[in-house]
């Protein structure tokens, strides 16, 4: 199967012409198309992310911060994010009717009323709360229309290495920002690794983020994803925008 | 010159809060409203149940034929010929207003019991100040709209926290450390608690056209069956200080004396009630307040006012946030 695939994109290469606008490169949509395909068939995933981001320092300039998350995900309602690193050690339950916000650091923990299910979830808590949930891009039923529709070219580049994995590498940029993706050569075709700089900010920003440890379609209890209050932990406000 | 200086190092701050707040907004997002191109079949649409309950999104959604209308689906591997040099990526230059109206979030939940009344003070000010406080079995509606926060003495030396439309000022780090109220004795009752009767020694004060019963730090207004623990209205006067006020530096000229989340200003007839001013530093909270989570920070809120854990002299520390609307 995968020798077919990769002989269509090779059939497609051959019938390359050598336009001088290159903007949406049917190759790079094909393989976001199959990491897609992939994603949305999966009943439940778990990951790990480590990831990057800049500041802005007016007297030290770019000043680099890091973070892992541990990421559980079960089809269609039950997700739960540990996370640490420059925000301190937090977790994030959802169990399909409230996400709960417990923080390791400060020991407090606050409820938020959630959507049905893990994209409405996302959407919600990142547009009322600014939580972002780590790589949630790529959980979008739509991503990749929803990156034709924000980029002006999107490129398959070529063949790169990454974390020792063969791997697909896709730009898509925009005036705004440049968004790269490394998604794995293999028969998964998962993302593997994604980079966005942002052309807005000066100097430019970067978000970097690599994906390890993918387990596809775990056997994931439920009782994971409900929380508990730990002892002498206090209830918090959580702040809508 | 040195003034200038500092505006022009806020000014620069300013700029880089905006800039970043646009950035983060999506920093690890990208904008999933979608389907500018897209051209989807119904067909598409129709997946098996079992798959659409179980996956983890609901299943990929790919149009059977996109509309790439504005692409060129020829490939150039050349990339030599795209201009990587980006000369159409815009030039931002963002405008900033400092100049805002003070305008505190106040909006608060209190639920201690289940008993109704409704105290109005309706003083003229901008602020967004309803508190609603159930104590003591009964429901109290208070609208103070007489609290806000004087601005600070001084320019700020770093950012704001910017979250959700508001800039949060402070002098001081964040460091976070748990919000433990501190006991001002067993004659403090926090706002929005009803009594049943108030000590023979309370007496009354009059502020804004209405009148008070003051007692031990403590102002309390009549409601029916007894009284109701109110915040110290802004402009009451009296003569002594309650016992334990603690003096805090508002700026070089300038001291308040703190009690129990109320601030006073020495006046010709004895200490007025005073809004807190931004940036005031004090040792402890009183009971009442919550902890809201705000973005990634955790502030203390008493009443209407935020406050920053903050850490000075290795000593845990509030200090009184300025809460500002960013102009669009």
């Amino acid at each position: 199967m995968r020798i077919v695939y990769l002989g269509v994109i090779f059939l497609i290469l051959s019938f390359s012409s050598y336009s001088q606008t290159p903007q949406i490169d049917t190759v790079a949509i094909m393989l976001l198309d199959k990491m897609g395909s992939v994603i949305g068939e999966l009943e439940s995933c778990s990951f790990t992310l480590n990831t990057s981001n800049d500041g802005i320092d007016v007297d030290l300039g770019l000043i680099k911060y890091f973070n892992v998350h541990q990421v559980y995900m079960v089809g269609p309602d039950k997700m739960l994010i540990n996370s640490q690193g420059d925000k301190g050690h937090r977790g994030f339950w959802y169990n399909g009717k409230k996400l709960m916000y417990y923080s390791y650091t400060e020991n407090n923990y606050g409820a938020i009323d959630a959507p049905d299910n893990i994209i409405a979830t996302i959407d919600s808590v990142n547009k009322n709360y600014g939580i972002d949930i780590p790589a949630a891009d790529f959980f979008y039923p739509t991503f990749t229309d929803d990156l034709i529709a924000q980029s002006e070219n999107i490129i398959y580049i070529g063949k790169s290495k990454v974390a020792a994995k063969d791997c697909f590498h896709i730009i898509a940029e925009s005036e705004h920002m440049s968004i790269q993706i490394w998604i794995s050569d293999d028969a998964l075709f998962l993302p593997v690794k994604f980079v966005i700089v942002y052309y807005d900010a000066v100097p430019n920003v970067q978000y970097e983020a690599t994906f390890s440890d993918w387990r596809i379609n775990p056997d994931l209890p439920n009782a994971m994803f409900e929380f508990s209050p730990p002892p002498g932990a206090d209830q918090i406000t959580i702040l809508a925008k | 010159m040195k003034k200038v200086k500092v505006n022009s190092r806020c000014i620069i701050y300013l700029v880089i809060l905006i800039m970043l707040s646009s950035i983060t907004a999506e920093a690890q997002r990208m904008r999933h409203n979608s389907g500018g191109n897209r051209n989807r079949s119904n067909q598409n649409v129709q997946r098996s149940n079992t798959q659409q309950n179980r996956s983890i999104n609901g299943g990929y959604d790919k149009p059977t034929n996109r509309d790439f209308s504005n692409a060129n689906t020829d490939r150039n591997l050349n990339t030599s010929t795209r201009d990587v040099n980006k000369t159409n990526i815009k030039e931002r230059n963002p405008s900033v207003n400092n100049d805002l109206p003070s305008g505190n979030r106040n909006n608060s939940n209190i639920n201690s019991g289940n008993r109704n009344n409704s105290i109005n003070n309706d003083l003229p000010n901008n602020n967004r100040n309803n508190a609603n406080i159930n104590s003591g079995n009964r429901n109290v509606n208070i609208n103070n709209k007489n609290v806000y926060v004087r601005p600070p003495a001084y320019p700020y030396p770093r950012p704001p926290y910017h979250y959700g439309g508001y800039n949060y000022y402070a002098y001081h780090p964040y460091h976070y450390h748990p919000y433990h109220p501190y006991y001002y004795g067993p004659a403090y009752n926090p706002w929005g608690v009803f009594v049943a009767t108030i000590a023979v020694t309370a007496i009354i004060v009059n502020a804004n056209s209405q009148k008070y019963y003051y007692d031990q730090g403590v102002y309390y207004v009549q409601s029916s069956g007894g009284y109701t623990v109110v915040q110290a209205p802004v402009g009451a006067t009296i003569t002594v200080l309650p016992e334990g006020s603690q003096t805090v530096v508002v700026n070089e000229t300038t001291n308040n004396y703190y009690y129990g989340g109320t601030y006073y200003e020495k006046s010709d007839s004895g200490y007025t009630v005073v809004p807190p001013t931004a940036g005031t530093v004090v040792e402890n909270l009183p009971e009442g307040g919550e902890e809201v989570k705000i973005g990634d920070v955790t502030y203390v809120k008493i009443g209407e006012t935020y406050y920053q854990p903050i850490v000075q002299d290795g000593q845990n520390m509030y200090e009184v946030v300025n809460v500002e609307a960013v102009k669009e």
